[in-house]
């Protein structure tokens, strides 16, 4: 059945967006009937009117040593530094229908690429309206400290950001996602033998907002390692994450806790694949959400798909809500409710970054999670 | 100091104290002790002001005021205390820290400055010392995985630091090892003040002996069944609470 006239204007005037353009008005944006979008109905969220963006900060000061400034009309490098080169490039999106979305709806495109052994700090700026496609190849032994910051504003922008990473490679990102329209992205890691990545993620969700993590193991000993957490209230957010151990002896980890207030709705679908030959993977998996308020909604979906026989995989999920004998003890110290619920509930996502090494990263996000969580507990 | 009248207090839908009536003056220790299940943690909740425990009918008065109507927190702010027969434990949260979020919410409800991190700091340890608290106890989180006698040691000493004017000690002493309850004890005593005053929950003459109690209250059923001196908790060790039973 072709939707063409249904279809929204979301594609950007590119050769991958022509592309995309075609097959979406052959299939359908991908709907609540797509498993991978059950609880998130894309074809509604992008249908929608999206409200203008407001952009609150402008031009704020660059905040690593390479920072891409990624706007609706063009994208701005800032910084430049011996043994990293910035090119333009196309996006090479088509695994699956989310990203030639994305790729179709993406106007601009570069591609960083770090030498070995070099060491870089990059942050990716997103203002609203954006959507930009980031590439960056990571040198041997190379490190990457990498910043995704979404200035918020509403609006509609997608981002997707691969990274493939040589051996012995390091990969720190950090990633706040708080803008409050509509926001599609992705983030995609390959990493060859020794390399690691690991991921702090927050996100305040927004009218829908769907997020992609989707890393591959493919060398001797390499290692993810994520720990994020969300924060909804009258908001959306979707996390779909896909880790795949392609080669024995690798190693994943990921936490995801979330707190919802009334109206809020998340969703958490994860999976580890273990390929045939991916023996002595160590690989778990752990979302906890907290309800808050009762109108609110959590949906989630952990999958183990693993081929492999000697292989030390778990997942745990729980939603559940505040201790209210623990909340009644606090009070009788003379704490307020609201002070002991968000002491909890702070306490509670503050566990996800307890393995985080990277200290700088932890307080500016639990920084922020405290400021948010003083707007969602009354 | 603190007066209770005709307490009439419901859980969850069912009765368990039956018109209650208790006084005491301040600068006096009363001890109450009753069979299991007679009431006496209900009490101490209702005082506290737990959700669900439901005031039927009576009234509860400290140094005049109603506290039935306070919010739990304006109550611990006016100056009461219940130190917990089973305390809770507080996941992430560090104890100094809970604490410190305590006192200095006390002391904004009452209109007051709040302490510093070094004068808190200098608070803390000094009780801590007094109550053989290690600095490790201090950073773990509240109680999490404490023992029976670490959690009411702790809650000793959040008293100490809290400094509250009335005291209700739901049996502090269970689960204290021999050293402990002097220890604890001393930490009660420490805190004996004309303008104080406090309730002892106890099932043991032991405690007794190191916290002298002005008066023994037997709570049965729901209701004071009777009242004395300090003598009449030795004659309840000897005896038991039988003829309270039959007689209830
Ligand atoms: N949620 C509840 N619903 C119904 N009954 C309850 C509930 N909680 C407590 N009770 C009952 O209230 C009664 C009094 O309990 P309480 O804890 O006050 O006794 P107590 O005197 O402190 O006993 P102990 O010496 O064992 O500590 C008991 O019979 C208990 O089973
Ligand atoms: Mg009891």
């Amino acid at each position: 059945m072709a939707l063409t006239n249904a279809l929204p204007d979301i594609f950007a005037p590119t050769k991958v967006g022509a592309r995309a353009r075609d097959y979406f008005s052959q299939n359908g944006l991908p709907n609540k009937r797509n498993e991978d979008f059950h609880f998130t109905d894309l074809s509604r969220g992008l249908s929608q009117e999206t409200e203008n963006a407001i952009i609150f900060e402008e031009n704020p000061a660059p905040i690593a040593e390479i920072e891409m400034r990624l706007f609706e009309d063009r994208i701005e490098v800032i910084g430049q530094k011996i043994g990293v080169c910035v090119e333009e490039t196309a996006p090479n999106l088509d695994r699956d229908v989310f990203q030639k979305l994305i790729g179709g709806m993406t106007r601009f495109s570069k591609k960083i690429v770090i030498d070995a052994n070099c060491n870089v700090a990059v942050s990716i700026i997103r203002f609203p309206n954006s959507r930009a496609n980031i590439e960056i190849a990571v040198g041997e032994n190379a490190t990457l400290n990498l910043v995704e910051k979404q200035i918020c504003g509403g609006g509609l922008s997608s981002f997707s950001c691969s990274i493939s990473q040589a051996e012995n490679s390091q990969v720190q990102v950090q990633t706040q996602l708080l803008g409050n329209g509509v926001d599609l992205s992705l983030i995609k890691a390959s990493l060859e033998s020794g390399a690691n990545y690991s991921e702090i993620l927050m996100a305040s969700g927004g009218k829908m907002v769907r997020r992609n993590l989707e890393i591959k193991l493919q060398g001797e000993g390499a290692k993810a390692e994520f720990g994020g957490v969300y924060l909804l209230a009258n908001s959306h957010f979707d996390f779909s994450s896909n880790i795949e151990h392609l080669h024995p002896n690798c190693t994943s980890h990921e936490v995801m806790r979330g707190v919802v207030a009334n109206g809020a709705h998340a969703v958490f679908q994860g999976k580890i694949l273990v390929a045939r030959d991916a023996q002595k993977t160590m690989g778990n998996m752990e979302h906890r959400a907290l309800m808050l308020e009762d109108g609110a909604r959590v949906n989630a979906k952990p999958t183990l798909e693993i081929y492999a026989d000697d292989v030390e995989c778990s997942h745990a999920n729980t939603i559940g809500a505040l201790d209210e004998s623990a909340l009644f003890y606090m009070q009788s110290r003379g704490i307020t409710k609201a002070s002991a619920k968000a002491l909890l509930t702070q306490a509670f996502l503050a566990q996800v970054f307890d393995a985080i090494s990277d200290e700088a990263a932890k307080n500016e996000i639990l920084g922020k999670v405290e400021i948010v969580l003083r707007g969602l507990i009354k | 100091m603190l007066k209770i009248r005709n307490l009439t207090v419901a859980v969850h839908g069912t009765q368990i104290l039956n018109g209650l009536s208790l006084e005491v003056p301040a600068g006096e220790v009363h001890a109450i002790m009753g069979p299991n299940g007679a009431g006496k943690s209900t009490l101490s909740y209702a005082l506290a002001g737990r959700p669900n425990y439901e005031v039927l009918g009576g009234t509860a008065t400290l140094n005049g005021e109603d506290i039935l109507s306070m919010e739990p927190e304006i109550r611990a702010a006016y100056g009461l205390f219940l130190s917990f027969q089973y305390p809770l434990e507080i996941p992430g949260v560090p104890t100094l820290t809970f604490l410190r979020t305590a006192l200095n919410e006390q002391r904004k409800t009452r209109g007051e400055e709040e302490v510093s991190a070094p004068a808190f700091m200098r608070m803390a340890r000094e009780a801590a010392k007094r109550l053989q608290i290690s600095d490790e106890m201090l950073k773990r989180p509240l109680n999490v995985g404490f023992s029976g006698g670490e959690k009411k040691r702790m809650e000793i000493f959040q008293m100490e630091l809290l400094a509250p004017k009335f005291m209700i000690l739901d049996e502090t002493d269970s689960g204290l090892d021999i050293d402990a309850l002097r220890v604890v004890s001393d930490g009660v005593n420490h805190m004996r003040a004309p303008d104080r005053a406090m309730l002892v929950i106890t099932h043991y003459q032991r405690l007794l002996d190191y916290i002298k109690p002005d008066k023994v209250h037997v709570l049965v059923a729901g209701r004071i069944a009777e009242s004395g001196g300090a003598d009449l908790a030795l004659e309840l060790e000897k005896n038991g609470y039988d003829k309270y039973e039959v007689a209830a």
